[in-house]
């Protein structure tokens, strides 16, 4: 009786223990943010309220108003640079918490069912941590985007970066060429270069331009001239000795093909065209093949 | 995935059944292999994969 009620207060104690453990860790990976909020509100006022470009307004001099023009461009930027690590915090904190959440639970609960309690305890257990699976399935695109937002973030920094690095070019000019209303036009740019769309945009375009450019180097192989260079004699000889084909060696080489790191390249061309494409990309993998003690090509 | 049409030409007429062997050879197989001796006295070898995939825009003539 004792035993059973002792371990009835210790099991929920135990999931409890590894629910405090989680929400209890630092899960953004960031350190605290020195400016308390006043301090960037009244930042926000000064360079982005309604009175902020007054004094660039009322300047004459064409020195002046490049002076007041850079402090002010800097302070939005100070401004806009908040709101990203913001968002940044957010979005990291979002992606961890799920997911570790549900890991450590789902953990506990079926670590406890398998070595505890009797058969109504391992029930209720087991159907516990099933509802915790399968509520981590019905949040599986916040397990999507833990796995992506590394990629997104970066391309938010690199996107940022060639904006801040216009902004900063642009500051060598005088006022007359680059006046603050040109200057929030970048700025508008800055800020939608840490958005998640443009920067998904950017990703979506990058591997299109990534698949196109492996579709063209295909194509580029689809009519090819002989090529007699020796790599390619030696393979041949190798793969064809006396122009009949070794079906031996050729399971070999279509075997070393689909364990190589450009596989998904290679795989998409027949092998005869590695053999005798005259190109330096199918020079380089002969060249990879022929040292390769893996095939045994002779020297 | 092979898949289309691959053309070698300038294949010298010692090495034209080394070449169609070894097109033949290709795991998947072509359906077809042709050669056309051109008026230098090379060839040009043909073979015919399977159909690409329309979503692979390397292949324009359809093949």
């Amino acid at each position: 009786m004792n035993r059973s009620v002792s371990r009835g207060v210790r099991l929920p104690a135990i999931v409890i223990a590894a629910g405090a453990l989680t929400s209890c860790a630092s899960l953004e990976g960031y350190a605290r943010e020195p400016e308390p909020p006043a301090v960037i509100n009244t930042a926000r006022e000064a360079y982005y309220g309604a009175y902020a470009d007054q004094a660039y307004n009322a300047a004459t001099d064409p020195a002046e108003r490049k002076r007041i023009r850079d402090l002010l461009i800097y302070g939005k930027m100070g401004v806009i640079e908040h709101d990203f690590d913001d968002l940044e915090r957010q979005l990291n904190s979002t992606g961890n918490s799920v997911s570790l959440v549900g890991d450590l639970a789902v953990l506990s609960l079926s670590g406890i069912g398998s070595v505890t309690g009797g058969k109504s305890t391992k029930a209720a257990l087991s159907a516990a941590s099933a509802g915790i699976v399968g509520a981590q399935g019905a949040i599986s695109k916040d397990l999507y985007y833990q796995r992506t937002l590394s990629a997104i973030l970066a391309q938010m920094e690199a996107n940022r970066e060639r904006v801040r690095a216009t902004i900063f070019a642009a500051m060598k000019k005088p006022d007359a060429e680059y006046p603050l209303t040109a200057a929030e036009i970048d700025l508008k740019q800055l800020i939608r270069a840490g958005s998640i769309p443009a920067s998904i945009s950017q990703i979506t375009q990058g591997a299109n331009e990534s698949k196109q450019n492996s579709e063209d180097a295909i194509a580029a192989l689809r009519n090819i001239t002989f090529s007699s260079a020796p790599s390619s004699d030696k393979l041949g000889a190798w793969l064809a000795p006396g122009s009949i084909v070794d079906p031996t060696h050729t399971a070999a080489f279509t075997k070393w093909i689909k364990a190589q790191p450009d596989a998904a390249y290679l795989t998409s061309v027949p092998f005869v065209v590695i053999v005798r494409g005259p190109d330096p990309v199918m020079e380089a993998v002969r060249q990879r093949a022929l040292a390769d003690p893996k095939l045994g090509i002779p020297k | 995935m092979v898949c289309g049409t691959f053309t070698i030409k300038g294949v010298p007429k010692e090495k034209l059944a080394e070449t169609s062997g070894l097109f033949e050879a290709n795991d998947p197989p072509p359906t077809n292999v042709t050669s056309k001796q051109e008026t230098d006295g090379t060839f040009t070898v043909t073979a015919v994969f399977p159909k690409c995939p329309d979503a692979t825009s390397h292949s324009p003539n359809g093949h």
